[in-house]
Order: structure tokens, then C-alpha cells, then sequence
């Protein structure tokens, strides 16, 4: 299989008029109204099922969130089976039973459980990204993932090792790498993702994060030292409050900054053939979205979640434009190609893994 | 039937092509507007359910499909094919506010009731269930840990101490599967309290209250009551399994509600402990009557103690001295007669 993205061929004719660029804005069309009722309905029949429905609740989400999602005039499509999600979700039951009733035996058990996980996780994480690719269409093309357990299993192990090595430093190196990782190991029918956000950006997002964070972390250190001169007295805690509730908003305002500053990288790097994505949330916006929506769950006793979820989609799709030269065209995978990608036909079932994307 | 209106991919290429679709008499789709017309048995034709009010797609045999913004046509087809029944009774319950309505009733009956009986229930079975070596493991340190930090050694004159202790002995061997002991400490009022390992704590200026042995030995019983039913470990399950059951629930919905998500167990630990308090107290009640102790002396005591802090108590500790002092609990005492 050819590692590199299809180059775009020179015009037949050297007086053929080049391919005109047009910028196709996504949009979220969904509304809190209609999500709200699907959402009560399948919350209440999946604890009135003792979580069996979760996978059609689980599936209907997906496909109503695709569906509402627009570009070029056509929306997504989210085809994926219930019944395997299901299986999915026992298998990671039964893992997680598997996990808490070795604590209970002994030491060692529980161990080597643990270590279990931590080398299953690449494979997890393949299985549940080449199942969400799958079963994810547009134009009834489906995505695929190419990535293979053994190259997912070496980034892992190397990159944890990095991550300790280096205290963490290397953090945004070892995001860069994974989210890399990650999307150009997809397929859109035969276009191959490309990703052109250099590792760089990452750290510069994440100074700046420190930047930002560091005068806050050391002014509520001032106040806590301050304020608890006295015993540890409950009413000390009263001169903190302000200083508490700083900090949180900073800590609120930094996360929407990296959130809003990663996916721009991370969807704006995006390469699809002759056609791009570029990516322009704004940390501003973002904080204020947050900070409104979490505002409305916590004050409505959770009634307004999907008024929450509606709101986070219409932004992120507002915020995605895909630059198309030419016409949006690609072409289905050849069957033995596509056998050649996949990994067997077993499937573990869709987990939500996030990448920070 | 009129003609649908649709855009049909055949699944090769991502290329979009108008078309419209018409069933004839014999149940066959026909895909009209393609340079060679197609056509399909509707049998064949795997309909997407309805949902809210999005994009049907018809998926057709072979890997072709098209897409409908029809919705009530698309239902017509659907009812024409004889399949479809369980999505279109789904849709039906998502698309009306009064099922919404309905369902959301429902849901916070399910919660609340869930919250209050249903999960007390399964604490209580699991802690039944669990081995005692188990059971009686749990807040193993907990005094150590409340010694560090509020509780002070007690100041008791020797003689009080080995009396009470040794009163408490006797009570002791009527349960001879408790690993029970008793300690003195001072520092947070007239207070007692059990850990799940069977350590009950009684403070100085609780004895130093009481007026005579049994009203002391009444608040053991009643505390030897929280050990005897596991109480402790029945609230760290209720506790946890809360916990667990809602962000299972609730879980993949967004990391804002995880938030939201714990709270009512915070507000319910309240109604968990009255309840708790209330089968500690018939534990009590049938010590104080199998050994003959005037069930007045419970009474007594809970009274001075309702009076030494002055009603229900906002007392720093009161998450560890499971004593809400309350006017029915001392009625229940009162009035004449061993209970039934």
C-alpha cells in the first residue's frame, strides 16, 4: 500500500482551466427541541433495560449527530450495527468485572491485570478507531482505518516510555505523535488522510497554556499561605474562596484555550487529496461555551444536556471549513485492498476514545 | 404512488446523482434519472428508521443507496414493505412531547426511587453476603487517622474506664462474631460513634453526661447495632455503587455532568443515615429488653444529649457521629411495653 497521499496530477491539457477552489463551510443543523426528546426516551429506556438499549441509544445519538452534520449539502452517515456495539460494551464489562474482582484475590493478580490493560490498549484503540471508520459514511463512502496493532503497539510503548523519561516534557511531542498516528491512518474511500501540523505548534500551545497558568498557580499559593496562618479553623477557609474560585475560572479558561488551539491543529492539518480542512475556533468562544454550558447542566439537574451537546456541535461544525479543488470525488476501496487494510473482520465493538482532537 | 425525490450513490464513487423513485403495483422500486434506470424488489430495500427529522437512506442491494429528505414518504415506503415496525414505534416515542414528558417523570421516579430504596436494597444484600474478614476489614485505621486529627486521649479516672469496659465485655460476648472493642477519646463533645470493624468510640464527655452505667451502655447498644447490620460498609456501597450506576449512565453524555452526576448521592447520604439510625435503634431497643435495662435509660441519655448540643447538632463530625439527636427516636423508647 502506498504510504503517501495520491499527488494531484498535472491537467491533461496544458489549456485546461485549473480547478477552482471553493470553501465549504460545515453546519450542524440539529436542534436542542428535537434532540431532547430522543435523548429523554433512550435515556429512560436504557436504565429501564438495565443498560442493554445503551446500544441503540448509543447508535441513535451517533446517527442523529452525523446526520445533522453538513457539508457540500450532504450529511454524514453513522451505520453501525447495535447488536456489535452491545458486544462491545459486555466485553468491556467483563474486563472492567475482570479488573475489580482481581483486586479482591491478591496483589499479583490485580498486577498482572493491570499491565494486561496497558498492553491491550493499542489493540483497543485500533479496534474501536477502525470500527468507528467503518461505519462511517459520507456520499455512501465509507472511512476506513488502516492502522496496525503491531505500529500502534511500538508508538504506544515508545511514546509512554518518552512520556516518563522525560517527566512529561515531551508531552505535546508524544500528542503530536499520536494524533499523527491517528489521522493519517485514514481512508476516505481510497483518498488517503494527510496531516501537515508540525509538532512545533503543539509546544507553543502548551507554553503558552503554562504561561498563563503560572501566575494564577502562584497567586492562590500566595493566598493559601496567607489565609491558613491560623489553625486549621473551618472559617479560614472563607479568605481562599475568592482565590479558589480563580483559579478554577483560569483553570476553565486554559482548557478552552488548548482545546480550542489543539483542534485547530489537529483538524486543520487535515489533507484529503487536492482538498483541505482548516480549523478556526476561537479560545474566547470556546470558554464562553463552556462556562454557559456548565452553568445550564448543573443548574437544570442535567435537563439541559442536550441543549449542551447541540450548542458544542453547532460551534465545532461552524468553525470547520473544508477547501475543495475541484469536485469532491473518491472512489471506493477495491475489495482486496480493503481486505488487504483490515485486520480480520472481528469486531470488538465502538469505545469513545478521545485523542484530544 | 408519486414519484420521491432523492440523490442516489452507487457506492463506487462519491459522485451524487438526482433521481426519483417510484414503486409500481408489484412492490418494485424503480431509481429513475440514472443514464441506465435501475430497479429493486422493495423487499430488498434496507430502509434507515426515522429519526428526529433527518435524512432517510434507502439502502439497496449491492452497495447502492439513496438518500430522502421525504420523511413521510419514505414512512409510506416502509409501511408498504411490512418491515420497520420497532423503528417507527421508537420514533413515535421520541417525537412527542408528552412521551418526553412522560419519560422524563419516569426517569426521575426511576432515579430517586432507585436511589432510595432500590440501591439500600442491593447494599444491603451485597454486605450481607460479604464474608466477615471482609466486611470487618473496611476503615481499618480510620481511628488511627481520627487520632491524628480531632480526637484527643481520653482523661477518664482508670476506674470509670475498667468499669465501663468491663460492662462492655459482657455485652460483647452476646455477639461473639463481632470483633468488637471499645476506646475512650475526648475533644469533639459528648459523642459516640462505630467504625465497620467493630471499634465503637465513646468520649468522655459522654460518660462524663450520663448519669449512671446503663444510660452509657444504651448508646453502646445502639452503636454495637451500626457494626451488627454493617452499616458502614452498606453506606460506602451505597455510596460508591450511586457513583458507578450513574456514570454508567450518564458517563459518555459530557465530563460536565460526572459533576451533576454525584450530587444526589450527596443530598441522599441524609435519608440513608436516618434510616440507618432507626435499625441501630431496634437493636438497641431489643438489648436494653433482652437484658432487662428500663428502655428509659436510651431515652434519658438522647434527651441530655439533644440538650448538651442543642437540638440537631451542626456538629464538625457529624458525617462520623451518626447522631441525629431527633424527638421521634427518643418517643420510640418511651412509649410503654417491649415492641412487637
Amino acid at each position: 500500500m502506498n504510504p503517501y497521499p495520491p499527488v494531484v496530477s498535472a491537467p491533461a491539457f496544458a489549456f485546461a482551466p485549473p480547478p477552482e477552489e471553493r470553501a465549504l463551510r460545515f453546519e450542524f443543523t440539529g436542534n436542542a427541541k428535537e434532540y431532547f426528546r430522543i435523548w429523554i426516551v433512550n435515556t429512560l429506556l436504557t436504565i429501564v433495560t438495565l443498560g442493554v438499549y445503551s446500544a441503540w441509544a448509543k447508535v441513535r445519538t451517533k446517527q442523529y449527530f452525523y446526520r445533522h452534520t453538513f457539508v457540500d449539502g450532504t450529511s454524514f452517515e453513522y451505520l453501525a450495527d447495535p447488536y456489535k456495539v452491545l458486544k462491545g460494551r459486555l466485553i468491556a464489562a467483563l474486563a472492567l468485572g475482570l479488573l475489580f474482582a482481581s483486586q479482591h484475590y491478591s496483589v499479583t493478580l490485580y498486577v498482572v491485570v493491570v499491565v494486561l490493560f496497558v498492553l491491550a490498549t493499542p489493540w483497543v484503540l485500533v479496534k474501536a478507531l477502525a470500527f468507528n471508520a467503518r461505519n462511517s459514511a459520507y456520499r455512501n463512502l465509507r472511512f476506513a482505518f488502516t492502522g496496525r496493532t503491531g505500529e500502534a503497539f511500538g508508538l504506544y510503548l515508545g511514546m509512554l516510555l518518552l512520556h516518563v523519561v522525560s517527566c512529561g516534557l515531551a508531552y505535546p511531542y508524544v500528542q503530536w505523535r499520536m494524533t499523527s498516528f491517528v489521522i493519517t491512518r485514514h481512508l476516505y474511500g481510497d483518498l488517503r488522510l494527510w496531516w501537515e501540523s508540525k509538532s512545533g505548534a503543539y509546544y507553543v500551545v502548551y507554553l503558552v497554556a503554562l504561561a498563563l497558568l503560572l501566575p494564577v498557580y502562584v497567586m492562590v499559593f500566595v493566598l493559601i499561605v496567607t489565609g491558613s496562618s491560623d489553625d486549621g479553623n473551618p472559617a479560614a477557609i472563607q479568605p481562599m474562596l475568592p482565590g479558589l474560585a480563580t483559579l478554577y475560572l483560569a483553570i476553565f479558561a486554559v482548557t478552552a484555550y488548548v482545546r480550542s488551539r489543539v483542534a485547530n491543529l489537529a483538524w486543520g492539518g487535515i489533507r484529503l487529496g487536492p482538498h483541505w480542512l482548516t480549523c478556526h475556533q476561537r479560545a474566547r468562544e470556546l470558554l464562553l461555551l463552556y462556562v454557559v454550558n456548565f452553568l445550564a447542566v448543573v443548574g437544570s439537574v442535567g435537563l439541559l444536556i442536550p441543549w449542551a451537546r447541540v450548542r458544542l456541535a453547532r460551534y465545532r461544525a461552524s468553525c470547520l471549513t473544508l477547501h475543495a479543488v475541484g469536485p469532491l470525488i473518491s472512489e471506493k476501496l477495491l475489495d482486496e485492498e480493503a481486505e488487504a487494510l483490515g485486520e480480520g473482520l472481528s469486531d470488538l465493538g465502538d469505545f469513545d476514545i478521545g485523542i484530544g482532537v | 404512488m408519486t414519484p420521491l425525490e432523492g440523490t442516489y450513490y452507487d457506492g463506487l464513487t462519491s459522485r451524487a446523482s438526482p433521481v426519483w423513485l417510484e414503486l409500481d403495483e408489484a412492490n418494485v422500486l424503480h431509481v429513475v434519472g440514472l443514464p441506465e434506470p435501475v430497479s429493486y424488489p422493495l423487499a430488498s430495500v434496507r430502509i434507515s428508521p426515522r429519526l428526529g427529522n433527518t435524512t432517510r437512506a434507502l439502502h439497496f442491494p449491492g452497495g447502492a443507496k439513496c438518500d430522502c429528505t421525504d420523511n413521510a414518504a419514505v414512512d409510506a415506503l416502509l409501511r408498504r414493505s411490512g418491515k420497520g415496525k420497532l423503528g417507527q414505534l421508537v420514533h413515535q416515542l421520541e417525537s412527542r412531547w408528552q412521551h418526553a414528558i412522560v419519560a422524563g417523570v419516569l426517569l426521575v421516579l426511576l432515579l430517586v426511587g432507585g436511589a432510595h430504596w432500590g440501591i439500600p436494597f442491593l447494599a444491603r444484600r451485597v454486605a450481607d453476603a460479604m464474608p466477615a474478614a471482609m466486611a470487618y476489614d473496611l476503615g481499618r485505621g480510620t481511628l488511627q487517622a481520627l487520632d491524628r486529627t480531632v480526637l484527643q486521649p481520653s482523661q477518664l479516672p482508670d476506674d470509670v474506664q475498667q468499669r465501663i469496659l468491663a460492662q462492655f465485655a459482657v455485652m460483647a460476648r452476646h455477639y461473639p462474631e463481632l470483633p468488637l472493642s471499645l476506646h475512650y477519646r475526648r475533644g469533639i463533645g459528648p459523642n459516640a460513634f462505630a467504625l465497620p470493624d467493630g471499634t465503637v468510640i465513646a468520649t468522655d464527655e459522654l460518660v462524663e453526661l450520663a448519669k449512671n452505667d446503663e444510660e452509657v451502655l444504651a448508646v453502646l447498644a445502639h452503636e454495637i447495632g451500626h457494626v451488627h447490620n454493617r452499616h458502614g460498609l452498606r453506606m460506602a456501597l451505597e455510596g460508591s455503587t450511586f457513583v458507578l450506576l450513574s456514570s454508567a449512565y450518564f458517563g459518555d453524555v459530557t465530563q460536565l455532568t460526572t459533576l451533576s452526576a454525584a450530587l444526589p448521592s450527596v443530598y441522599t447520604r441524609a435519608a440513608y443515615s436516618r434510616e440507618l439510625e432507626t435499625e441501630a435503634d431496634t437493636f438497641a431497643l431489643q438489648y436494653l429488653d433482652e437484658t432487662h435495662i428500663p428502655r428509659q435509660r436510651f431515652a434519658d441519655i438522647m434527651r441530655a444529649l439533644q440538650k448538651e448540643l442543642g437540638g440537631d447538632s451542626q456538629h464538625g463530625l457529624q458525617y462520623l457521629a451518626s447522631h441525629p439527636p431527633t424527638s421521634e427516636r427518643i418517643k420510640r423508647f418511651e412509649a410503654s411495653g417491649p415492641e412487637k
